[in-house]
């Protein structure tokens, strides 16, 4: 990131273009559009606003001018999507996170620390963000200029999503060249949609007059201004080319003329004449520099090849060449997308070879200035494949641990085909992705070919070797193989001898796993303690969680409650104090708290955390552990009276434990949990008529002492309802007095 | 809309795609493998579109250019080595 970026708002772990988060700034000069704004504010009670017209509408500036006239009373926050958005629902949702903070710092907490954590977008972020915009102290307008480039239909969904549920104190703005897939059908009919169209948009001849005649200061005749009009249809950008192609002419009849009576597409021709009037090293600067989205005077320098850029792009500023400021700085710059178009056909037809060598110089900037993301997307417009499989390899595992795997997994599809299979490194980093995601099956493939490989050196991400790394990945298929994934994890523990490389204690840690998972407690302890201490100084947070976590199960299994107890406590503290609530690997530190409170007698608390864990495992796609959390749960819902609830605990972690090729200690875990179960079977056969939903309601508050009377009224039934429910469960139960039946239902532990 | 002929193997359908507006010769770069004719006020494409995605990744950078789109029509196969020899 450069200098002018206010560290403050920007996540650390990844780099975000502060640019984009802020409303563009205002051109002078420009025709004011106070009708339009005032329709703008006319609409902004609906759900939506949509500004939907084409290229050179000034549907950006108009969104500009709205937001200066708010000034002081409405705070307005911008995200200017590009084309790189799409690629990443986790990137899409932190810029627009992000572009709220801006306007209020205190929003998104939560929010944002589940979408780094990679937590599910519709399960958790969407419904955490909803209910901070809903506690927003005023209303705030959310602009997204450019929306057309959101073309993923998982950032559709979760638009789709914020708009059923946006609350009153946001006013969702869209603006976009295409009619968005976001039910518009739906809002039209309901009038919560307001829209600003083409034909609102268009300049009419006043808005002409004053662009031309005012703002440009021509001298224009009412019937010249039609006739521009009627070439241009309107079209804002096709005017404002016509006026800076007449500064230079002499004559503007015979411009006019001309114009008015040619057939070339307008834009083509207009940019053509107003780059012609320009210096030859201008025109130079103008084709190679448009290769960039944003553009700084230093980054212009090292990829135009030349010298005093920064000057340059403030003279083209003043001429109104479509250079766009992006900062108060004038540091920042982005040219207007439709003349960066045209001038990127331009440097393809005068100097095709030179694109690469630009895209080469682009990406040593960023890389030299930090910016790992956009300099491997350069290195690969440059065809370098070879130095972008380098700069994956290195960058990945940071990017990860930032929640920012969807973009790793851009950079390898944007790669050409057979880039990952034929590179060792890269089939290592798919195969990580592969597993994290859930998907062992997939990321086979991909250890496969990384192992057949003869490379032993270290690999750029700091893992001692190739086949250290295929070591690492093979331990998480704890439950899929016998014995191999406990070896695996031996070896990769022999490899990274390094306790300075992060990578020892995330060996240490998986080798305590296997361990563990085998019934091998001691042997864990010791990896699991060095994992923890290991981690603790390189702040490896999700190897801290799950050390601790797996300390804390072992000591609860030998029955030293107050040391699983202080580690359970330490797990969670470190979840908690990271803002790591939301990710998918935190759910150890709650089951081990949660499995203490079992212990412990205090079968409520237990149940939340637990469940609270167990969610957690389900989202992260139902790793064989999460039996292991359903027999935790077991003996808690039997000690709340939930017998069904047990049962059912049981019967899906025996599903799971089924489907492993090596349960390890699941099958001992299993065992004990059904032995408890039937047991008390046996002394309480099964009912031969299980009681109703309502049966048990009624149950329940009979045994609290209520009268029949008072029952109907808390269950909203008549006095008779509850009559004949009492009597089916005396049958039921085979009882005939209240007594009789609390004390059956008690053993039964069908009530508490 | 036609879909492409899957048992050719090769892929790709012949568009024709005519615009208003005549467009220069620089966009020869931008819409490879198609040729451009350019008549009384329009502008014709024609040449083999990979696949669906391709088409509207096509008529998409023609919206960019802020160029109108007025039809876009598949040509049968035996035509295709004809136009775009052209």
């Amino acid at each position: 990131m450069s200098a002018h970026a206010d560290p403050r708002s920007i996540s650390e772990e990844f780099t975000l273009i502060e640019t984009k988060v802020h409303a563009p700034l205002l051109r002078e000069g420009l025709v004011p559009r106070s009708r339009l704004v005032e329709s703008l504010r006319a609409g902004s009670h609906c759900t939506l606003t949509l500004v939907c017209a084409p290229a050179g509408y000034g549907k950006t500036t108009l969104l500009g001018e709205w937001c200066l006239a708010e000034q002081g009373s409405k705070p307005f926050a911008w995200v200017s999507l590009d084309a790189y958005d799409d690629y990443s629902l986790t990137r899409f949702w932190t810029y627009i996170i992000e572009a709220l903070r801006v306007v209020e710092p205190e929003l998104g907490a939560n929010s944002l620390a589940a979408l780094k954590a990679g937590a599910s977008l519709m399960e958790t972020v969407m419904p955490l963000l909803v209910n901070e915009l809903a506690s927003l102290p005023q209303e705030v307008v959310l602009v997204l200029d450019d929306y057309h480039h959101v073309r993923n239909e998982e950032c559709q969904e979760t638009m789709r999503f914020l708009i059923d549920k946006v609350p009153p104190t946001l006013d969702l703005v869209i603006s976009t060249r295409a009619e968005p897939p976001l039910r518009l059908g739906l809002l039209r009919a309901r009038g919560e949609l307001s829209e600003i169209r083409i034909e609102k948009l268009g300049f009419t001849c006043e808005e002409a007059s004053e662009l031309l005649n005012e703002a440009m200061a021509f001298d224009l005749s009412p019937t010249n201004i039609e006739r521009l009009v009627k070439r241009t249809e309107g079209w804002v950008a096709g005017l404002y080319l016509a006026g800076l192609s007449l500064r230079d002419k002499a004559d503007t009849y015979a411009f006019v003329d001309s114009f008015a009576g040619d057939n070339r597409n307008i834009a083509d021709y207009l940019i053509e004449e107003v780059i012609n009037t320009q210096p030859e090293e201008v025109k130079t600067f103008l084709c190679r520099s448009s290769i960039l989205d944003r553009f700084s005077g230093s980054l212009c320098d090292a990829v135009v090849g030349r010298q005093g850029s920064a000057e340059l792009l403030e003279h083209l500023e003043r001429l109104d060449l479509f250079v766009v400021p992006l900062d108060e700085m004038r540091e920042w710059y982005r040219y207007h997308q439709l003349f960066r178009d045209m001038l990127g056909l331009k440097l393809k037809h005068t100097e095709p070879d030179i694109v690469s060598v630009l895209h080469s110089r682009a990406s040593a900037w960023f890389l030299d200035h930090g910016a790992v993301d956009q300099a491997i997307r350069h290195t690969i417009a440059a065809g370098e494949i070879a130095e972008a499989a380098e700069l994956i390899a290195r960058h990945w595992l940071s990017y990860v641990d930032a929640g920012q795997a969807d973009s790793v997994s851009e950079w390898l599809s944007s790669l050409p085909e057979g880039s990952v299979t034929s590179d060792p490194r890269l089939c290592l980093v798919k195969a990580w992705l592969l597993v994290l995601a859930g998907k062992k099956e997939e990321a086979k493939q991909y250890l496969s070919l990384a192992e057949v490989s003869d490379d032993t050196g270290p690999l750029p991400d700091g893992a001692s070797s190739i086949e250290s790394s295929v070591a690492l990945i093979r331990a998480l298929y704890v439950f899929d193989e016998a014995g191999r994934p406990c070896e695996a994890a031996r070896r990769a523990v022999e490899l990274e001898i390094d306790e300075s490389s992060p990578w020892r204690a995330v060996a240490c840690m998986f080798l305590g796993y296997c361990l563990y998972w085998s019934g091998e407690f001691s042997e864990a302890r010791g990896y699991l303690e060095d994992a923890a201490r290991l981690a603790e100084d390189s702040e490896q947070n999700s190897v801290i969680i799950n050390a601790l976590a797996l300390l804390s199960f072992i000591e609860e299994q030998w029955g030293n409650l107050d040391r699983a107890e202080a580690l359970a406590r330490r797990a969670v503290e470190t979840v908690e104090g990271n803002m790591l609530s939301h990710v998918q690997q935190s759910w150890s530190a709650f089951v081990a708290r949660g499995k203490v409170l079992a212990k412990r007698g205090e079968p409520d608390r237990a149940e939340g955390d637990l469940e609270r864990g167990l969610k957690l495992q389900r989202l992260a796609g139902g790793h064989p552990e999460l039996a292991s959390t359903l027999l935790a749960l077991a003996p808690v819902r039997r000690a709340l009276g939930r017998r069904e609830e047990e049962r059912s605990c049981i019967d899906e972690a025996c599903e799971i434990i089924e489907g492993c090729v090596d349960p390890g200690i699941l099958s001992s875990l299993l065992e004990s949990a059904q032995r408890n179960l039937t047991r008390t079977l046996r002394r309480y056969p099964k009912l031969s008529e299980e009681l109703t939903e309502r049966e048990f309601s009624v149950l329940e508050l009979l045994s609290a002492d209520l009268t029949q009377r008072q029952i109907g009224s808390e269950l909203y039934l008549s006095f008779n309802t509850v009559k004949s429910h009492t009597k089916a469960i005396y049958r039921k139960l085979g009882v005939s007095s209240r007594a009789e039946m609390v004390e059956q239902a008690r053993l039964r532990a069908l009530i508490r | 809309m036609i879909g492409r002929d899957k048992n050719t193997g090769r892929g790709a359908t012949c568009y024709k795609i005519v615009v208003r507006s005549e467009l220069s010769e620089r966009f020869v770069h931008e819409f490879e493998g198609m040729s451009l004719k350019v008549e009384n006020g329009r502008t014709v494409l024609v040449g083999p579109i990979g696949d669906q995605f391709n088409l509207h990744g096509l008529l998409d950078r023609l919206q960019d250019f802020g160029v109108e789109l007025l039809s876009v029509e598949t040509l049968p196969e035996s035509k295709e080595g004809d136009v775009t020899a052209k």
